[in-house]
């Protein structure tokens, strides 16, 4: 048998075997090593996908120190065996040819290249200069030994709480969704609801395109000839839309008149689960100001204010009709049914993205449809960390490790005390979120507001994604004493803006470990060298930290005058990691995961030894060691699943903010969103993804296929407005807001069919910036901004102004 | 020359199923495996990266295929793809083929 022979056979079977587990509906396990037969030479290990939050796990493929071939990885829960078209890319978005392989200092208008040792020593001497005005900026893509380092360097090392991740932009109203209605961050249910849901609801989702591996595992289940369903709420049709039984559209930020809709028919029928309610929850609403815990109210004032919301009404508020809403109320009364909500960006990009969450839990807390397979309420993350990183390690500016916050004095001595610090060290005054971070970076340091001097960007490119770009990146660039570092893999929008550049491992080329929404933690090995001179970013951190150090920076040094992060060899000798060629004298990454799995019991978040994620395709928290084997946790508060419910309890909301045991219902009328269309502004403008690209399109976009099958940003346009306005598909429209404007060509019933009267744009090209337009107001409680909803007119780009 | 073994997932709809069976089972780049349920293995096999990524979409553009997933790749004697230096302008993709999205 020739090579490419045995490749052909290698393939089918592969292919055979997924396809035989999807018709039979095998299920996998999580341990043991994977055989893969493919071109000699070749060995394989795991490693989750380096994309979204869905976590699928890869086999990478290796010889001669390069990435060859890619397999998903069959042994792997979440994917078993299965990849999307980013899967099909992820090995491939290593080797683009622009990749950053050296330092790059300004000067003047260049960049130029200098040695590693003047970098770091310039990122020493900004801190050094004026710790309290530094900042570090990351994002859901760090691994969480990336995260962690960056948590102690700054609270534990600096006493500084500037410490944020573009988290805030995509998932903050989940985390304060749920920690207002549960006392603690993340789904209680997993993903395996999807293999055993009868009715899937998306809210204001599109997973089709964003998390395809994962919805297909429900779609699947319809090709074995069951009967399930798919109800599409949104406010534009996707590639979701045409999997759906039903879609019901809804006018911008009118889903809360829906939730409250379903809730108040659920009550007034008489339908809603009065045992599971009466035993397991509370009821609570806002106080003067909106606020995470809120104030306590009463079963009889929930159900008077809610009345309301009658079919009608919410009809008149959403434009969803009324049979639809009774419709949506009858499925949730009927508990021999089983519902899964899904939802991500369209609920959490909102300015009641906190209230909106609250009230698809509140759903299904009323109507009891919590707690068994395959119903229960299911937020989705968009980033391969965004859990892991951003909420467990406690990234976010108010936040600490394992669900601590900042505020809280027993948990920041918690820290301190595991940490070796000094008691006090840890500010109890949270730090800027990203908005209010950025706001002060391009206001002058001699203006009240402009503190923040310097912000060290890592594994993200705020110079697209921030909203109104032009109020909140832009100005700094024109400022002397404001320094943006930014440390990356490929040049971005921000890395041309930034002072110092500093060039970064990718996925495989570094040691990792990410949290999925699934609250499933993935370890994975280094497999294959950076090119040049591109460093880990935990690498970064550690020889800045390490400068400081020698540079007599007290905070550098713990209760006995050790360095921070001493790191032992097995013999008890320090470590000098922050050379870079000793840095892998020791797995780092373990070290900083080992010290961090001790602070993760607080909130029953348990995570297991390092080692014991080396075996696994990942393990979902609590993991806990009964007889000598480390278990994971399929279901949070739950009997039988979750090994801290009490024996006899059936459910358990241990963490409860009212401190009984019960989860909130929290009440939320309706409120205009703070921009609409009007005479002036007439359009809609939704932003989003599409599922060629990832985000910012910085890795994908250089995938020449992928920029290929999806080449340059567009805006989509209802034909019946098309028509009226006399407009033709490919023409470049003006698309402007009350902040700023972007030339697009349009797109006339493309792969999204926006109703008339919304336009949407999706946000990976850095060419065609569509931030400049949208709206920089956020959710008064999470903070993060509202991506989805912005008023915008439009009209034919001035042929003069019309190049991109 | 990439080799890559795909799961399709077809319809229920027997003309549009057997429509697309026809379709794969004529093209030569395609091996069509044994249809399990709804889920269809083939084997792709092309001359380069590009062909093979056009081929893909193809498949999932191809009447009667719902989805289109991937189990094994392997780029083992393809030379890594050399991308600009800079992603392209919006001008500058008028000389590439786009097969989604208007130029």
């Amino acid at each position: 048998m020739d090579r490419r022979e045995f490749l052909r056979l290698s393939a089918m079977a592969a292919a055979t075997a997924a396809a035989s587990r999807i018709a039979r509906a095998e299920q996998v396990t999580a341990v043991g090593p994977e055989i893969l037969a493919t071109a000699e030479g070749v060995t394989f290990d795991k490693a989750p996908c380096r994309f979204c939050g869905t976590g699928c796990h890869v086999q990478v493929g290796v010889r001669d120190g390069r990435v060859v071939a890619i397999a998903g990885d069959r042994l792997a829960p979440v994917n078993q065996g299965l990849l999307c078209v980013k899967g099909y890319h992820v090995g491939l978005a290593l080797y683009g040819a622009d990749r950053l392989t050296q330092p790059l200092l300004r000067r003047g208008d260049e960049q130029v290249p200098i040695s590693w040792d003047e970098a770091i020593d310039v990122v020493a001497q900004r801190i050094r200069r004026n710790p309290g005005g530094f900042a570090i900026y990351g994002s859901g893509q760090w691994t969480i030994p990336e995260g962690y380092i960056c948590q102690k360097l700054m609270r534990g090392g600096l006493g500084s709480n500037q410490l944020e991740p573009n988290a805030r932009l995509c998932m903050a109203s989940a985390v304060t969704g749920f920690v207002s209605t549960y006392g603690v961050d993340e789904p209680a249910c997993c993903y395996d609801d999807l293999d055993h849901a009868d009715v899937l609801i998306t809210w204001g989702n599109n997973p089709a395109e964003m998390h395809p591996v994962l919805f297909s595992r429900f779609i699947d289940r319809r090709t074995r000839g069951e009967q399930v369903m798919l109800i599409d709420i949104g406010t534009r049709r996707t590639r979701t839309t045409a999997f759906a039984d039903r879609f019901l559209e809804f006018k911008p930020h009118t889903d809360l008149a829906i939730a409250n809709g379903i809730m108040a028919l659920l009550l007034e029928r008489g339908t809603y689960d009065r045992a599971f309610v009466e035993r397991h929850c509370a009821f609570r609403v806002d106080g003067d100001e909106p606020s995470l815990l809120g104030q306590a109210t009463t079963f009889d004032e929930f159900r008077r204010r809610i009345a309301r919301y009658t079919p009608e009404r919410v009809a008149s508020i959403s434009g969803v009709p009324a049979e639809e809403i009774r419709g949506l109320a009858e499925l949730f009364g009927d508990r021999d049914k089983r519902i899964s909500s899904v939802w991500c960006m369209g609920v959490n990009q909102h300015t009641r993205g906190t209230a909106m969450n609250r009230l698809i839990h509140a759903v299904h807390l009323l109507s009891g449809h919590w707690g068994r397979e395959g119903d229960g309420p299911q937020s989705l993350t968009g980033q391969p960390s965004a859990c892991g990183t951003a909420r467990e390690v406690g990234t976010l500016a108010h936040a600490l490790p394992g669900g601590r916050v900042v505020a809280n004095e027993t948990h920041r001595q918690q820290c301190e005390d595991l940490w070796n610090v000094p008691r006090g060290r840890i500010d109890g005054t949270p730090g800027k979120h990203t908005v209010a971070m950025w706001q002060s970076f391009s206001t002058p340091s001699d203006e009240e507001g402009g503190e923040i001097d310097t912000i060290w960007v890592q594994v993200t490119n705020p110079g697209q994604t921030l909203p109104n770009s032009d109020l909140l990146f832009a100005p700094s660039r024109r400022l002397d004493d404001k320094f943006l570092i930014a440390s990356d893999v490929y040049p971005t929008v921000t890395t041309r803006a930034a002072d110092l550049v500093l060039p970064s491992a990718m996925w495989v080329e570094k040691n990792g470990v990410f949290g999925n929404s699934e609250r499933r933690t993935q370890q994975w090995f280094k497999m294959v060298d950076p090119p040049g001179e591109a460093r880990d970013d935990v690498w970064q951190v550690l020889a800045v930290a390490r400068r400081l150090f020698d540079l007599g920076l007290e905070g550098m040094r713990d209760r006995d005058g050790d360095f921070i992060f001493r790191l032992e060899d097995d013999d008890g000798q320090e470590v000098p990691a922050w050379q870079w060629e000793h840095f892998s004298d020791v797995n780092v990454d373990e070290r900083l995961f080992d010290e961090y799995r001790q602070l993760t019991r607080l909130k029953h978040k348990d995570l297991a030894p390092y080692r014991e994620y080396v075996q696994h395709r990942g393990l979902r928290w609590p993991v806990v060691e009964r007889d000598g084997v480390w278990r994971e946790t399929r279901y949070r508060f739950v009997e039988g699943e979750d090994p801290y419910v009490a024996r006899g309890r059936g459910v358990q909301f241990y963490h409860s903010t009212s401190e009984d045991d019960r989860a909130q219902i929290w009440l939320h009328e309706y409120e205009e969103p703070p921009e609409s269309p009007d005479d002036e502004y007439p359009f809609w403008l939704c932003t989003g993804r599409v599922v060629e690209h990832w985000h910012t399109g910085t890795m994908t976009m250089r995938v020449p296929q992928l920029r290929r099958a999806m080449p340059n940003a567009y805006v989509e346009m209802s034909r019946a407005d098309a028509r009226r306005l006399r407009i033709q598909s490919g023409q470049l429209l003006r698309v402007e807001s009350r902040r700023g404007h972007v030339d697009l060509p349009v797109w006339i019933d493309g792969r999204g069919q926006p109703p008339a009267g919304t336009l949407f744009v999706p946000f990976f090209d850095e060419r065609l910036l569509i931030n400049v337009a949208t709206l920089d107001a956020y959710d008064p409680i999470s903070k993060q901004p509202d991506f989805k909803k912005c008023a915008v007119r439009v009209r034919p780009a001035p042929p003069e102004e019309g190049e991109a | 020359m990439p080799v890559s073994g795909l799961v399709l997932t077809l319809s229920a709809d027997a003309p549009d199923r057997d429509a697309a069976l026809a379709a794969l089972r004529a093209d030569s780049r395609v091996t069509v495996g044994e249809l399990v349920a709804a889920s269809l293995p083939v084997v792709t096999e092309t001359d380069t990266m590009d062909a093979h990524e056009a081929l893909w979409h193809e498949l999932a553009a191809l009447e009667g295929v719902l989805m289109v997933r991937l189990a094994f790749h392997d780029f083992s004697d393809v030379d890594a793809p050399a991308p600009r230096r800079r992603p392209p302008t919006t001008d500058e993709n008028s000389d590439e083929e786009a097969d989604r999205g208007p130029t």
